[in-house]
């Protein structure tokens, strides 16, 4: 049987240039914000088995790197990397759009966002708004509380929203 | 420290009577176990003790008071089917006390939201309540996974306005939910650490005034939701966890800070788990004391003092424990011990 070292694949370390540069730019991209306001300088990158979040730097973290302790985690959840796209967090997403109102989004009905939830796409006929996106990335917005719960990407030929990552990660990913 | 473990096995030792064999046959425990609840307890409330973990306990939910009120949540649960009721020495916790087929506890959107935790039981909130009373600063969590006490620290120095949770665990799968459950609960001030906590004295060049070590136990105050620990443990096996939990407690005080309290808690109803290893080290370290609770949220059961042939300090008396079948809870052991200045 496999160790425990071996079934999971667990890899820390600084976020690399070429992602923070993406999460910046794709902030920027879906709600026209400084993305530097709201993503520090400092950032680290977790990866765990093939989900990789992006998270702030805590600076009292750094002097027990140098004592050789492994941090696997620390601060703010700034974004994730899943399927080859770098994305803002959904606790991210709620903040931002807390200050400047919904862009980027749709939101989605109560059964649209259970669909949601389990992994799957979102049919166009549980959108109940659309906040126009240039990318044809969107915000996933719950419509019974408006809360961020994800985000998906319009697919024009399957005319669907497809989902990219939504909170249900909390259960299928993270356990 | 050196630690024997011939010794410790010598001395927690139990010769099982016939009458410890009558009732292990019947309830399924292993006759050692039973002998033991014998001598703390006598036959009549060891009885009422085997007959109390055989009840379901109710779970709790506790408010992630950050992004959520209580009342709002109590509010959207029940729409949802969930009879709640408040803990009244828990502020945002509730006991579920009904619920619904589906949605479960950790699947309903509220959940995922972070709105919540889920705690098997209401025993897990109460040394978080004694240990942070009246306290703002840095805590380490020693043991933290899967992350229920770690995020509720977190959750109550965030409210307090400062201080970051060293959460450490050795088992990474297990960190894997706790680091779930603070993105989930959007928490910003928690360092997941993946270590032996028996080696972080060594690596840490701080101290703490605040440390937690919930130690990993033979969990037999948890039988209730887990009957495979009525017979799991031979007491070999049970010796060498108590030599892990001395070695573990006898590190971690090593990183209290003059006068710092360090609350060791243990999910387990035995002596040699509890008493027996916090009289082990303060005999060891003449720098440590047992204190009372700052509080008294509920009517605590007093620590053990004398055990089959073993006699503690008088100070464990000090420790509390929690009794299934006198407070309603899992079988539980909190000692809050004191780095003299």
């Amino acid at each position: 049987m496999p160790s425990e070292k071996e079934r999971l694949k667990l890899k820390t370390g600084k976020t690399p240039l070429k992602l923070l540069l993406k999460l910046k730019l794709a902030i920027r991209d879906l709600y026209g914000v400084d993305p530097d306001k709201y993503v520090p300088l400092n950032t680290r990158l977790t990866c765990i088995d093939n989900f990789c979040v992006i998270h702030s730097e805590i600076p009292d973290a750094r002097e027990l790197r140098l004592s050789n302790l492994r941090i696997i985690y620390e601060g703010f959840w700034l974004g994730v990397y899943v399927k080859k796209t770098v994305l803002p967090s959904t606790s991210l997403a709620r903040r931002i759009l807390r200050e400047h109102g919904l862009r980027s989004a749709i939101l989605v009905s109560d059964q649209g966002i259970k669909a949601f939830l389990y992994g799957n796409n979102i049919l166009p006929q549980s959108v109940i708004k659309i906040y126009p996106s240039t990318t044809g990335t969107y915000t996933v917005i719950d419509s019974s509380d408006q809360e961020v719960v994800g985000f998906s990407k319009w697919n024009s030929r399957r005319n669907v929203y497809v989902n990219i990552y939504d909170l249900g990660i909390f259960l299928r990913i993270l356990g | 420290m050196k630690i024997e473990l011939y010794e410790i096995y010598k001395d927690i030792y139990v010769e099982p009577t016939r009458e410890a064999y009558e009732i292990a046959l019947k309830y399924g425990y292993l006759p050692y176990m039973v002998q033991r609840y014998l001598d703390m307890l006598g036959e009549k409330e060891s009885l009422e003790l085997i007959r109390a973990f055989e009840k379901p306990v109710k779970p709790v939910v506790r408010t992630n008071t950050l992004i959520i009120t209580s009342f709002e949540l109590k509010k959207r649960l029940s729409e949802l089917g969930f009879k709640l009721e408040e803990i009244p020495w828990a502020p945002g916790s509730f006991w579920v006390v009904e619920k619904p087929e589906s949605p479960t506890l950790g699947a309903t959107h509220e959940y995922l939201k972070g709105y919540y935790y889920v705690h098997r039981d209401a025993s897990s909130l109460l040394p978080v309540l004694l240990l942070l009373h009246d306290y703002v600063g840095d805590v380490l969590d020693a043991c933290a996974a899967p992350g229920g006490k770690a995020t509720y620290i977190a959750q109550i120095l965030k409210e307090r306005g400062c201080g970051v949770v060293y959460a450490n665990d050795l088992v990474l799968y297990r960190l894997k939910a706790l680091v779930g459950h603070i993105m989930r609960m959007q928490l910003n001030n928690v360092i997941v650490l993946w270590s032996d906590a028996r080696a972080l004295s060594n690596r840490f060049k701080r101290r703490f005034h605040r440390i937690l070590l919930d130690a990993p136990c033979s969990g037999e105050g948890r039988i209730s939701v887990d009957p495979g620990r009525k017979n799991k443990t031979s007491i070999l096996d049970f010796a060498i966890l108590v030599k892990r939990e001395i070695e573990l407690l006898a590190s971690l005080v090593d990183l209290l800070e003059p006068s710092g309290v360090l609350a060791y808690v243990t999910c387990s109803i035995a002596p040699e788990e509890n008493e027996y290893v916090v009289n082990y080290v303060i005999k060891a370290r003449r720098n440590i004391e047992v204190i009372d609770p700052p509080l008294k949220l509920l009517n605590y059961s007093r620590g053990i003092v004398e055990f089959h042939n073993l006699k503690f300090s008088e100070e464990v008396e000090r420790c509390i424990r929690l009794w299934p079948h006198r407070h309603g809870l899992f079988g539980y052991t909190i000692c809050l011990l004191k780095k003299r200045d």
